[in-house]
């Protein structure tokens, strides 16, 4: 019994891993890069890797796999990109080079799938500072048109779907890195960018906007100022002769009075009729820009497929159909804090 | 035959059942594939069972069914034991080669099937009910990212019967390995209902989360889904985790195998441990594998656990009591080894 413990033993030994990994590692001196960006130069792609505590490293490569190694050589410390769970994108990467990304993060031990995207509207921020701080700061904040976040597996489920996601969008304005609607990808490949009322109108079809705010004035001229508390969509298919012609978005918001004196039973009628058109409008405007790109993130079809029968279903080219099915957005809205009607 | 207690014995064998039936799973939108084997293992357990349809047959055939079950087993643990550490080789770096981390594995195994069998079930029954917990909470955390409308229509695709028929060979043959140890016959039935809904929890989760399409572009969906799970500011993936508890299903499964090798061969029960680490590290092709994991793991699971034993219910039944054979012998000493 006892040699088969000391071999045992003598086998766990080889197992430690005491070997394989580079001094830094063992002595504690390490880069922990928090959040990565990755565009394209002239020559391939351009690296740069921000860690927690501000620390910035940047380099050029052929491929991300080139780039990363080249980083990984860089600095004083065992560079470590395990803790990287933000990714920015140039909006040139994003264009092209997506699928390369996607690739080979589903193939890395280090960076993690579960990494937030985020595309950068033109170049890249190279002279940027704190940047994970940034990001996450953004990640956690429920700012409107900030509600959807993208993570490379919905990337590449989007791009094994053959379908279309939304990515948020950022700017670089006054040193700072600003929210900017969201990016549309079609097959992972950047086909514009939803701003306004349509990044606010996209929310609303994935059944997300909460904290929208929405201004609506009362016939006195009194300006109210609504808040979407939550949102749900309800896809129906509008059908002729056992064909689909068309679809209806059903959005339901509840919203709730944030700004403005109380209203009679009157005004709020009036209030949330304005609050539908407004709503109804952002939602239209979202569509027809996934129209216009081609670009269903809205995941319409899923939802028609579910609600339609095989056969209903059959004759539906949906590849070529999307462009030019007709839809219309409905929205039914609530005002959910009834202590705020007066008597009339 | 051996002292197990009944209800360790179970657990014992379903942790070792674990590791085959997550091998031959659908990797998505075949949620209903544990749910239909549920009522196909219990059933053909009482059937069985009831039959005690282990026994048939005489000796000379008897022989030959044992040197068939202890070449399968070489070959199921051997599978599974490569990828398990592949599976680890996949989710971390590993410092070293993948057969050091077999070969550790395998000594495990043989040191513990020196013991006592009841000291290894009862080991097992804590694996099992560990590796529950971690498959449960996995599927708890991808809740919150799942895409619902990905699942609709429930019935995409039909239902996936050689699935189905995977899952359930797979639970019965490793009960056949497990009748070896213990006069049992296999463990009982209590886990079978918990297995079967979490594994369908965790084929919903993989289908909601990843799709159909990325769900079979991957390599290992189930780790591809890992990946994805966290809890924001403690751990943000859990891949190493399970690729490690998932070694440990693996080691169970190792273990039943050489203790039931230890009842059929006598003190040459280590070459089987041997022949195990020489299957799992010999060089076989990317092609080679994917001939295992999809056809000939599920087939060959399906018949030596369900269509041998139903054989041989059906001869036991058509001879008489005295010239028979056993796959599990009657009393020590007086069966086909």
């Amino acid at each position: 019994m006892k040699k088969y413990i000391i071999i045992m033993y003598m086998a766990l030994a080889l197992l430690t891993g005491c070997d394989g990994r580079s001094a830094g590692w063992q002595t504690g001196d390490v880069t922990l890069v928090r959040a990565l960006g990755v565009d394209l130069t002239g020559a391939g792609i351009d690296l740069v890797a921000w860690g927690g505590d501000g620390e910035r490293l940047s380099a050029e490569g052929g491929s991300v796999a080139d780039g990363l190694n080249r980083l990984k050589e860089m600095g004083t410390g065992f560079v470590h990109f395990g803790h990287a769970d933000q990714i920015l994108l140039g909006e040139g990467f994003a264009r092209d080079k997506m699928p390369d990304l996607v690739d080979f993060v589903a193939r890395d031990r280090q960076i993690g799938p579960g990494a937030r995207l985020w595309v950068v509207r033109q170049d890249m921020p190279r002279e940027a500072a704190d940047v994970a701080a940034r990001l996450e700061r953004l990640a956690s904040t429920r700012e409107a048109g900030t509600t959807r976040s993208c993570t490379v597996t919905q990337m590449m489920r989007a791009i094994a779907e053959e379908g279309s996601t939304l990515a948020p969008a950022l700017s670089w304005e006054e040193e700072e890195l600003r929210l900017a609607g969201y990016a549309v990808l079609r097959q992972g490949r950047l086909v514009g960018f939803l701003e306004g009322e349509q990044a606010l109108g996209a929310e609303l079809l994935c059944g997300q906007g909460a904290g929208q705010l929405v201004a609506v004035t009362l016939p006195d001229g009194a300006p109210v100022t609504l808040s979407v508390e939550r949102a749900s969509v309800c896809c129906e298919p509008l059908l002729a002769e056992g064909t689909l012609h068309g679809a209806q978005l059903r959005c339901s918001v509840w919203l709730e009075v944030v700004q403005g004196a109380p209203l009679t039973a009157g005004q709020r009628r009036e209030a949330v009729r304005q609050a539908e058109e407004i709503l109804c409008r952002r939602m239209a405007s979202a569509l027809a820009c996934a129209q216009f790109w081609d670009a269903d993130f809205v995941g319409l079809e899923q939802h028609l497929r579910a609600a339609c029968s095989a056969q209903e279903w059959n004759g539906v080219d949906w590849a070529r159909g999307f462009r030019t099915l007709p839809l219309r957005a409905v929205v039914s809205a609530e005002v959910a804090w009834p202590a705020d009607v007066m008597e009339e | 035959m051996r002292n197990v207690a009944a209800r360790q014995h179970a657990a014992w064998c379903w942790a070792a059942s674990l590791a085959p039936a997550l091998t031959v799973l659908p990797g998505a939108g075949g949620w209903s594939v544990p749910l239909l084997a549920l009522p196909a293992v219990w059933a053909a357990d009482r059937l069985l069972r009831r039959a005690e349809a282990h026994r048939g047959w005489d000796r000379r055939f008897g022989g030959a069914l044992t040197i068939i079950y202890i070449m399968w087993a070489v070959v199921l643990g051997g599978t599974q034991l490569r990828i398990g550490v592949h599976r680890v080789g996949t989710a971390v770096n590993l410092a070293v080669e993948p057969w050091l981390l077999a070969a550790g594995v395998v000594l495990l195994a043989v040191w513990m099937a020196r013991g006592t069998p009841a000291a290894c079930a009862r080991w097992a029954r804590m694996v099992l009910k560990g590796t529950l917990v971690a498959l449960g909470g996995i599927v708890l955390l991808s809740l919150r990212q799942m895409r619902w409308e990905s699942l609709l229509p429930l019935w995409k695709g039909g239902v996936d019967w050689f699935g189905v028929t995977g899952l359930t060979g797979a639970v019965l043959c490793v009960r056949v390995y497990g009748g070896f140890v213990s006069e049992d016959g296999g463990g009982g039935m209590r886990y079978l209902p918990p297995v079967c809904l979490l594994l369908s929890a965790l084929l919903v989760a993989i289908e909601g989360n990843l799709g159909t399409a990325l769900a079979a572009r991957v390599e290992d969906p189930l780790l591809t889904l890992s990946r994805n799970v966290g809890v924001e500011g403690t751990f943000q993936r859990a891949e190493s985790l399970l690729a490690a508890g998932l070694l440990l299903v693996d080691l169970a499964l190792l273990t039943l195998l050489l203790w039931a090798a230890q009842g059929r061969l006598g003190r040459f029960w280590p070459t089987v441990g041997l022949a195990i680490f020489v299957a799992a590290s010999l060089p076989v092709s990317a092609a080679g594998m994917e001939l295992f994991r999809n056809w000939i793991l599920p087939v060959g699971n399906f018949a030596l656990g369900l269509v041998v034993p139903l054989f041989l219910l059906v001869v036991g039944r058509a001879k008489d009591g005295k010239t028979r054979a056993y796959i599990v012998p009657e009393n020590r000493g007086n069966g086909t080894s």
